[in-house]
């Protein structure tokens, strides 16, 4: 019996291979295109480009219409997963834990916004929030993305939640643990993979949003997304291809740059139970 | 180690915060344009003139006519733009609406030179600051002998002799309801009749297409070798593809058109700035950066550019006031049965 | 004493997420279902939903819309949850490398990454020249439902690896081996150590690919073609082509409900399942 094991295992991993290279194909055959024609040296986009230069990098990142709008999604991306992660984690715990009475309705409501159509959603914000003068404000931009990611780490952080072993939890309690150290030390590092991944999403949601930010953004709080549709509305060139690039080679950058400091593995995987 | 990381991220993601959230609104005059060229062309053109006059840079904000039209629906009075570039049909609703200032002709003396035309459809709300036409770009090596007018075209779209290599422009993208209307005055006024050509050309039509971007995908990708098209960006299209060839059909194409607009409620800078756009130097300059006519008549246009701007007979301004009354209907009818 | 407690810090932790959605977002949704009534215009009417529900075209586009939806979320389950399985596993910068190649679609803006499908899948496409060069019969599949599926599996992916990685992160490889080794055959392993774990993560995958899938109409009107329709699109062409905010609204609201009655199907079933 064990001495099958290792041929298993091998016939496992050949398979995950194989698997990953048909996926990696599928995933990035558009990609590549796109990354190649960001290289083109003409004044419009085709396959395969006619030559090859960097003009278009040069161009976007020399550009300020694209580098502050990158900037600034940059910085809302962030921020907007910070609050939604702040807001979302401990109702997570709340309706995970199902101490709380009406967790499912509560669950319910709070996943709500994940069901209103984006374009509703932006115009009925800006309709709502200019009754307050907060609509070209920027906190307008940062409570709509908000609104919109603060599901995405709900959900995630509710289904590690769920399968977790609440007898860690209780066992702290029992040992004389303060609610709220309990929280920070046990429940927090055990709902790591999950709020990982919710604050990911969210970075991403709002990295990518259009309807809110061309809604509630203003000349100086313009979103990399509401910029690219403003430049492919009325131009036709490889910038955006370029700035694509740039977009892939920035995440590669801080995927490098984490995988150095922390580890990748130690910063999704659930802290407790290595310990 | 343990409290120290999550102690680091959250000072990241708060610094993040704070720059993400800009304290204060500017007192900068805000003025809208189109992404790319069209920002480049504000800027050196319009921008640069407002502030030789005013000494102040003008804030851009690059959108789009729905957008500006939501924001100045939600804060009546007081709008977060304060010169708009508006599509035809916003620039009547937004006038109907009660949402823009009439154009001032004490304030904006260069409004003299454009003539009536540009304006008159729009009960003096706003003024058209450039102009261009819809026009047929095909693949020449494909297509060597293109049809010379447009119901020619439709017809043998219609039998089937391009394949199914052609794409028009679809009613549900922003000037569809203009494209329309310019069809029913080829064929007597009949909507019915448009609709059979739009049925009956669907078989052989590679997409009726929604966005800019996605037509010019498919012809620069050689999907489709018919194309009707904007002719400042078929015309560009064309220059650098040899392959590529644009023309005019008979008996012309509908005029589209930026309009410009003053919102009820803007600081009186904007006539100010709206005057920079329609001087003669702004004008013929943005007409050398996006390759469309503009409507000054002061301008003399220089040859290499007479040679590619659409002329003025040869569009056709369409009746906007009856194409607003039709779009519900359109559209119900485009959705149900083109497809 | 300790459980008392530990009800009311859990009620309190769910009050900031539940009352900034309640302000921000709840708002807002009123907001755009007076205008849906027309209670704004000083007229109040059902009007707008007559039209929708005793119309055969937008039953059917709603039948479609939930297909679709449905159809993306099935095949993003199926597609990703190998995937999940090895991520959870992968290690260092393997684990970078999958995170890299999972994310890398949702870099590059929608309309750019349609050219590269075009020339991946087009008619004179790299599809169908390889199958030219085998002798097989070339593929029309751009612009059709097939198309719009294929883009938005591949652009949501990553909701729906992510979602089901988090939970398999706390697997502890140790279980499975333990499993192997009292000689469990794989598939008896899988179905007992490792299915149970990640089923909550599998459920929130597929409620956050729903969501976005129904919600999307950029990838469906620039992959699809006419006979392609779906309820957010018609919302976009109420707002943008008739300029009919009420009309958009009560599409807005019918699509709401239709996701949240998809949701509490959801909750039922698991229920159900979980009793």
């Amino acid at each position: 019996m064990i001495a099958l094991l290792p041929g298993w295992r091998a016939r496992r991993r050949l398979l995950a291979a194989l698997y990953v290279g048909v996926a990696a194909i599928f995933i990035l055959a558009p990609l590549a295109v796109v990354m190649i024609v960001a290289f083109t040296s003409a004044s419009f986009v085709s396959f395969p480009p006619p030559g090859y230069s960097l003009r278009w990098l040069a161009k976007v990142m020399g550009d300020a219409a694209f580098m502050r709008p990158l900037l600034n999604s940059v910085l809302l991306g962030l921020a907007a997963a910070a609050v939604a992660a702040v807001l979302a984690v401990p109702a997570a715990v709340a309706i995970g834990r199902r101490s709380v009475r009406w967790s499912a309705e509560l669950e319910a409501f709070l996943l709500a916004p994940l069901s209103l159509p984006a374009l509703i959603m932006a115009l009925a914000l800006l309709f709502f929030l200019a009754r307050f003068g907060l609509a070209t404000s920027g906190w307008g931009l940062l409570i709509g993305h908000v609104v919109i990611t603060l599901p995405y780490v709900l959900r995630t952080v509710l289904a590690v939640q769920r399968g977790l072993d609440a007898s860690l939890v209780e066992a702290a309690h029992v040992l004389g643990a303060t609610p709220a150290r309990a929280f920070l030390s046990v429940t927090l590092p055990l709902l790591r993979p999950g709020i990982v991944a919710g604050s990911l999403f969210a970075f991403l949601i709002s990295f990518d949003e259009l309807a809110v930010a061309l809604l509630l953004s203003s000349a100086t709080t313009a979103t990399l997304p509401v910029a690219i549709l403003n430049h492919v509305a009325h131009n036709y060139d490889p910038a955006v291809a370029a700035i694509s690039l740039v977009k892939i080679v920035l995440v590669i950058v801080v995927l490098l740059t984490l995988e150095r400091l922390y580890g990748l593995d130690r910063l999704m995987l659930s802290r407790v139970r290595r310990a | 180690m343990r409290v120290r990381s999550p102690l680091v991220i959250g000072a990241i993601l708060a610094s993040a915060l704070a720059v993400a959230v800009p304290a204060g609104a500017q007192e900068k005059i805000v003025v809208t344009s189109s992404g790319g060229v069209w920002l480049e062309s504000a800027k050196q053109n319009f921008a640069s003139c407002f502030k030789e006059r005013t000494g102040q840079e003008p804030e851009i904000q690059t959108t789009a006519s729905n957008e500006i039209m939501a924001k100045l629906r939600a804060s009546p009075g007081k709008p977060p733009i304060h010169v708009a570039v508006l599509s035809e049909i916003d620039a009547i609703r937004a006038g109907r609406e009660g949402l823009l200032d009439k154009l001032d002709f004490q304030k904006v003396p260069n409004l003299k030179d454009v003539p009536e035309v540009f304006r008159k459809q729009w009960d003096n709300f706003a003024t058209i600051q450039n102009f261009g036409a819809m026009i047929v770009m095909v693949n020449g090596d494909v297509v060597k002998d293109p049809p010379k007018d447009w119901k020619t075209l439709i017809d043998q779209v219609e039998g089937g002799k391009y394949g199914k290599r052609v794409s028009f422009p679809s009613l549900t993208m922003p000037w569809g309801p203009m494209f329309t209307w310019f069809l029913t005055t080829l064929y007597d006024g009949s909507e019915d009749v448009v609709f059979q050509k739009y049925k009956a050309m669907l078989p052989n039509m590679a997409k009726y297409w929604v966005s800019p971007v996605e037509a010019l995908n498919m012809f620069a990708a050689k999907e489709i070798d018919v194309l009707v098209y904007w002719d400042g960006r078929a015309y560009a299209f064309a220059g650098e593809n040899p392959w590529a060839k644009a023309y005019i059909p008979e008996p012309g194409a509908f005029q589209s058109a930026a309009m410009l607009a003053k919102p009820k409620g803007a600081p009186e800078l904007a006539w100010q700035y709206m005057d920079c756009v329609l001087s003669p130097k702004a004008q013929l300059g943005h007409s050398q950066m996006v390759k469309y006519p503009i409507v000054n008549s002061k301008v003399v246009y220089p040859d290499e550019l007479k040679k590619i701007l659409t002329p003025l007979e040869k569009v056709r301004q369409p009746d906007f006031a009856k194409i607003i009354e039709r779009v519900p209907a359109w559209l119900d009818r485009w959705n149900r049965e083109i497809r | 004493m300790s459980s008392a407690a530990g009800r009311r810090l859990g009620a309190l932790l769910a009050v900031p997420a539940v009352a900034f959605l309640a302000a921000f977002f709840v708002g807002p949704l009123l907001l755009a279902l007076a205008e849906s009534l027309g209670l704004t215009r000083g007229a109040t009417g059902t009007g707008h939903y007559a039209r929708i529900f005793g119309d055969t075209y937008y039953l059917e586009v709603m039948r479609d819309t939930v297909l679709l939806a449905a159809g993306v979320t099935g095949a993003a389950l199926v597609v990703g949850y190998p995937y999940a399985l090895i991520l959870a596993r992968a290690r260092g910068a393997a684990k970078a490398a999958l995170l890299f190649l999972l994310v890398a679609p949702l870099l590059v803006t929608v309309v750019v990454r349609t050219f590269g499908w075009m020339i991946v899948f087009g008619r004179r496409g790299l599809v169908n020249a390889a199958l030219g060069a085998l002798g097989l019969p070339a593929l029309d599949i751009l612009n059709s439902w097939t198309a719009i599926a294929v883009a938005l599996v591949h652009v949501l992916l990553p909701f729906m690896v992510l979602s089901i990685a988090s939970t398999l992160e706390s697997l502890d490889p140790a279980f499975e081996e333990a499993a192997a080794t009292l000689g469990a055959p794989p598939w008896r392993q899988f179905l007992h150590v490792v299915a149970p774990l990640s089923r909550d993560g599998a459920v929130a995958g597929s409620i956050l690919v729903f969501a976005l899938a129904i919600g999307s109409f950029v990838t469906v009107m620039v992959m699809g073609d006419n006979r392609t329709m779906v309820l957010p699109l018609l919302v976009y062409q109420q707002l943008t082509v008739a300029s009919d905010w009420p009309f958009a609204a009560a599409l807005g609201m019918v699509l709401l409900a239709i996701v949240l009655a998809v949701f509490w199907l959801q909750a039922r079933i698991a229920r159900r399942a979980a009793a």
